[in-house]
């Protein structure tokens, strides 16, 4: 149970720089890479519950593949979408996105 | 269990994926694109109807009551589970199945001239909506945490997908982009939350995770402050789902900017599915745990009532003051859950799936009632650009005004029921005090709602503000769509019963059933 928190914890350093990255970056690209941060310190977390928990059988190990497809997914969908911004004004710095407000 | 009992038990979930896959092959082929939108209906309604032909088939699953813990389970829990113990189908889903399908279907009909006016392809939109309804079916019927999250994602990637459908137009991409950095960073965050309870209770099916909760309750509580950082990480996911303060910051800007059936889709549709799912989770798996989420919970429901409502107000883009009043909705909406987590009674998730049935109705009639004006001339959404509808198009004013009091909650409409049976689930689990502040809240609703019918009403039209388009044969889906939305609301209105019955059905346990 020792390691374990030792790995948690490291997963919620992991986890609190991706977040960081997803607030103060203003490039999209960026943004993207930091939300893959994010997901990967999930699977860190899931893979050492799974492996260090006693009874927790497989299961994180097998949250951790759906993890990464759905995380290949997201940046595939994520990257599109910042193609059809870029195509309409040219960048993507997101302190330019102030079409809509109010 | 036998393999065909497996089958059933996800085979709503299946027709529908089955209906996206025949529409992106049918696109391929078809010359003539209006079809399309009768395969997805087909497909839709073949979905509600397997559910609703399974419904005498399953007891109500996911009933509650109080164990002598002090704390709340679930008794049958999983009604029929497939897959591990990963599906477990109930009333409650088939209820959801059947009210997520009649939304689809509403949202399919006020596209159709939508995007043919836009020139935007058909098919791809058709298909990618039919996936997000799959997932939302998939929220509702899992009962283990990874079938959840899988089927989160496959809800929120084509919305974020159709948000920026009309790529060519640059608030729809902008909208886009904002709905997918907050989609994707509330997911990895709900991720990480999730991650938490499987480490506190090593298991990752909800009934698995309530016994490891119960476990580590009995053991004294030293992992109090980890359960507490893991339902604040769960509920933030669930804040920015459902557009909750101080999450709600995207909604706005996303719903006005989208494409205005995919506004009408994501405020129902997506939110309906959003609360359906996590009620079972936060029900199912943490019932027991009331007092760790909550306190966050009522001070988020409090926080997303008063700031909803509030912002409301100034609005002047009609679009953007039902991004808010949706806000405030999803306020009153969440004090369900905390009524069925406080009480251990049925009755708060039953006021839920009334109220959800009730919101739909009356938020896509208003979404399509402004389809159908902007269908009929120029029309900017603004405030000022209703003015004398009243006199210049009768029957979208009419329904607006349906729509409108609806929504504020005035009798006999379906509206009023809907916060009438929520508001009496808060006070009998004893938070009166919640109840008069959502009820102040509905009140100030009021203004925003009913300035809609003033300015179509009392106010004159201003120049150049005639109907310039005729009414085009395509636009007959719209029109079909706001009358069945308005029909729900005043029939439903005026006989709450069978609906009622319904959504209490979903819940009440059957003695030997």
């Amino acid at each position: 149970m020792n390691a374990l928190y030792w790995w948690l914890l490291l997963s919620f350093l992991l986890f609190c720089i991706g977040a960081f990255g997803v607030l103060a970056r203003r490039n999209v690209i960026l943004v993207v890479m930091s939300l893959e941060i994010m997901l990967n310190a999930v699977n860190l977390a899931l893979v050492a519950t799974a492996n260090f928990r006693a009874g927790a059988k497989g299961a994180g190990t097998l949250f951790a593949l759906f993890i990464i497809v759905l995380a290949a997914a997201e940046v595939t969908v994520g990257l599109a979408i910042v193609i059809a911004n870029y195509r309409n004004r040219r960048t993507v710095q997101t302190d330019t996105f102030d079409e809509l407000k109010g | 269990m036998p393999l065909n009992n497996t089958v059933s038990v996800i085979l709503p979930g299946v027709v529908v994926a089955v209906a996206a896959i025949v529409v992106f092959l049918a696109d391929l082929f078809l010359k003539r694109k209006g079809g399309l939108a009768w395969i997805a209906v087909a497909g839709l309604l073949c979905g509600a109807a397997v559910a609703i032909g399974q419904w005498g088939q399953w007891t109500a699953g996911f009933a509650v009551w109080r164990v002598f813990t002090g704390g709340l389970t679930f008794g049958r829990r999983e009604a029929v589970v497939g897959f591990a113990g990963m599906i477990g189908h109930d009333r409650y889903a088939l209820y959801a199945v059947v009210l997520f399908c009649a939304i689809g279907v509403l949202a399919v009909l006020l596209s159709d001239a939508y995007l043919a006016r836009r020139q935007a392809a058909r098919g791809e939109f058709y298909g990618l909506l039919l996936l997000i309804v799959t997932g939302m079916i998939g929220m509702a019927i899992s009962t283990d945490i990874i079938a959840f999250f899988v089927s989160f994602e496959l809800m929120s990637l084509p919305t974020y997908i159709l948000a920026g459908y009309i790529w060519r137009d640059e608030k729809s991409t902008e909208a886009s982009l904002k709905y997918f950095v907050t989609g994707a960073f509330s997911s990895a965050i709900l991720a990480f939350g999730l991650a938490l309870l499987y480490a506190a209770t090593g298991a990752t099916t909800y009934s698995g995770i309530a016994a490891g909760l119960a476990g580590l309750q009995l053991n004294g509580l030293a992992a109090d402050g980890f359960l507490v950082v893991a339902f604040v990480l769960v509920v933030t996911g669930f804040g920015f789902k459902v557009s909750a303060v101080p999450f709600h910051s995207w909604a706005p800007d996303v719903y006005e900017g989208a494409p205005t059936p995919v506004t009408a889709f994501m405020a129902t549709g997506v939110k309906a599915a959003a609360f359906l799912g996590f009620a079972k989770l936060f029900l199912m798996a943490a019932g027991a745990d009331w007092t760790h989420w909550g306190h966050i919970m009522i001070i988020l429901a409090i926080l997303t009532m008063v700031v909803g409502n509030v912002l409301a107000l100034p609005q002047r883009n009609l679009k953007r003051m039902l991004a808010y009043s949706s806000i405030a909705h999803a306020g009153y909406l969440t004090l369900g859950i905390i009524a069925a987590g406080k009480s251990g009674d049925t009755l708060g998730v039953s006021a839920i799936l009334f109220y959800l049935a009730a919101y739909a109705l009356m938020n896509l009639g208003a979404f399509g009632v402004l389809i159908w004006i902007r269908a009929r001339r120029e029309y900017d959404y603004s405030l000022e650009g209703l003015a004398g509808l009243g006199r210049t198009l009768p029957w979208p004013a009419i329904l607006m005004a349906l729509f409108m009091v609806s929504l504020t909650g005035i009798p006999p409409t379906v509206g009023f029921w809907g916060k009438f049976y929520l508001f009496t689930a808060v006070i009998q689990a004893d938070l009166t005090w919640l109840a008069i502040i959502a009820v102040v809240m509905s009140a100030v609703s009021a203004y925003y709602y009913l300035r809609v019918v003033w300015y179509m009403y009392f106010r004159e039209a201003p120049e150049g503000a005639e109907v310039t388009e005729e009414v085009e044969s395509s636009q007959v889906g719209v029109i079909t769509a706001v009358t069945v939305a308005a029909l729900g609301v005043v029939l439903v209105g005026l006989f709450p019963g069978p609906l009622l019955d319904a959504a209490e059905g979903a819940l009440r346990l059957l003695i030997g059933g």
